[in-house]
């Protein structure tokens, strides 16, 4: 066990660009999973329940608002 | 060395001198041009590009020194050495201090002209791969500072309409009040995700902070066993739900280092929260605090998984996780459960800034051991030290 231990106190080199690619991935992902799920509460919900669907409409509005924010 | 061969010019008005230069440098495998006089080699190096110009000083047309002159208004970053009888050589100083590399005396010795071509050689070669780890070093400062202004800002423009669409889902939830198991699915899919952007940005905005240097800026004295004990008191559910059997050994007096309480509450969280992540349930976890000579260790050891010996070196790497970082959806509680890559990192980045060091020793199928060593102080130095009432607070994400 002791041989096979491994000191990291030096840092790890990263490429920050890619770091930064690998973040935007993630965040895409995770928009795309609350907008489906957003999409089958929306089908799954009474069409009449008008106050409903405007809050989906304003969470909509805000997921486009980050999702434009990281498109660019 | 690699094979890049300076191109060269002889400037020579005497040609059977010329001749034995060309031949000479041709032999040690230079590529080489010849000119008479300084106007010749002046109309040579406008049409071509040359590394080094091996010139006579008293030549017809135009001497040595005014070629030389000539070069180093206009082309710096050629060499030059130049070629002068010891009679002359208070020229030959005048042009080392013009800019030329150096010089050779007459009658030429060609060992001599072999080690000065080749020392200027290596300078050349060194100065342009300085020049291209400088360009290297300066792509990474900006890349660098164009991380930290997109973190910065990406936890100004997402946290705010993260925060307002976990409002609106929690209004919907109560308003459709659904007992239908798929309604609860979605909510329950919808919450968990928005709490796992919240934290990733949260936490990539503290790491921000940390390369900064920013929690450790005004080091204090800090207990490590008091931070041990607070955080194994928030803690040891997550481990009692999953039946992992946490045991652990804190002395009964205090132990000092210098740093931040609030990065030392990071570090033990985080590594307590990896240990809960890879090991399975009814497995075994144990948090000990103990000192050497000079310096206080932390250990976290787990009977888990272990990591792969190939994956070892990158798992302080940003954004790195042994199993795979985008599909998953579990909790970051449960047994591999998700995560983004992001604690380890902080963990490394606290400890450089507190002049430590861990060391991770792991076998797979066995288990892992993360051994933190920091700095040991002793009480009597003056510094002030943090009381846990002063602690600034963290939502310890779970």
């Amino acid at each position: 066990m002791i041989d096979s231990a491994l000191n990291v106190s030096n840092p790890v080199s990263e490429d920050p660009e890619e770091k930064i690619h690998q973040l935007l991935t993630f965040l895409r992902s995770r928009l795309n999973v609350i907008s489906t799920s957003l999409y089958l509460l929306e089908t799954s919900m009474d069409p009449a329940d008008s106050a409903a669907k405007k809050y989906l409409i304003k969470i909509n509005q805000e997921i486009d608002s980050i999702r434009k924010y990281i498109n660019e | 060395m690699n094979k890049f061969k300076p191109q060269i010019l002889i400037v020579e008005d005497d040609e059977l001198i010329r001749n034995i230069f060309q031949q000479s440098l041709e032999n040690w495998g230079y590529p080489v041009d010849t000119a008479e006089n300084g106007q010749d080699a002046l109309d040579k190096i406008r049409k071509k590009n040359y590394h080094i110009v091996i010139t006579d000083l008293n030549m017809p047309v135009m001497d040595g020194m005014t070629l030389l002159n000539r070069i180093k208004s206009d082309w710096p970053y050629i060499e030059t050495i130049v070629v002068t009888g010891f009679a002359t050589i208070e020229s030959a100083i005048d042009a080392l201090k013009m800019g030329a590399f150096d010089f050779i005396l007459k009658p030429v010795n060609f060992d001599q002209v072999k080690i000065t071509v080749k020392k200027c050689h290596h300078k050349i070669q060194a100065d342009a791969e300085n020049t291209h780890l400088k360009k290297i070093n300066a792509r990474l400062k900006e890349l660098n500072e164009m991380k930290d202004k997109f973190l910065s800002i990406t936890n100004h423009e997402i946290r705010t309409p993260l925060t307002i669409i976990k409002g609106y889902i929690e209004i919907l939830d109560g308003m459709v009040q659904s007992h239908e198991p798929e309604i609860q699915e979605i909510f329950q899919i919808l919450k968990t995700t928005i709490q796992e952007l919240t934290q990733t940005i949260e936490r990539m905005h503290t790491l921000s902070r940390a390369n900064r240097g920013e929690w450790i800026a005004k080091p204090h004295l800090v207990d490590v066993t008091q931070v041990a004990h607070k955080v194994y008191n928030e803690m040891h559910r997550l481990f009692d739900h999953r039946s992992i059997q946490i045991k652990v050994s804190i002395p009964d007096h205090p132990l000092y280092i210098r740093g931040s309480f609030h990065a030392l509450q990071i570090i033990l969280r985080e590594l307590l929260q990896n240990a809960l992540k890879f090991t399975q349930d009814g497995g075994k976890v144990h948090l000990k605090i103990y000192e050497t000579h000079k310096q206080v260790a932390i250990c976290v050891q787990d009977n888990g998984i272990g990591i792969p010996y190939e994956k070892q070196e990158a798992i302080f790497s940003l954004f790195y996780e042994v199993q795979d970082v985008v599909y998953h959806k579990t909790s970051k509680n449960e047994f591999m459960g998700g995560g983004m890559g992001i604690g380890l990192s902080l963990v490394k980045e606290f400890i450089t800034h507190m002049k430590g060091k861990i060391v991770v020793d792991s076998d797979p199928g066995i288990g892992s051991s993360f051994v933190v060593y920091l700095p040991k102080v002793r009480k009597e130095q003056p510094h002030k030290e943090v009381r846990s009432d002063e602690q600034s607070s963290i939502t310890f994400p779970g």
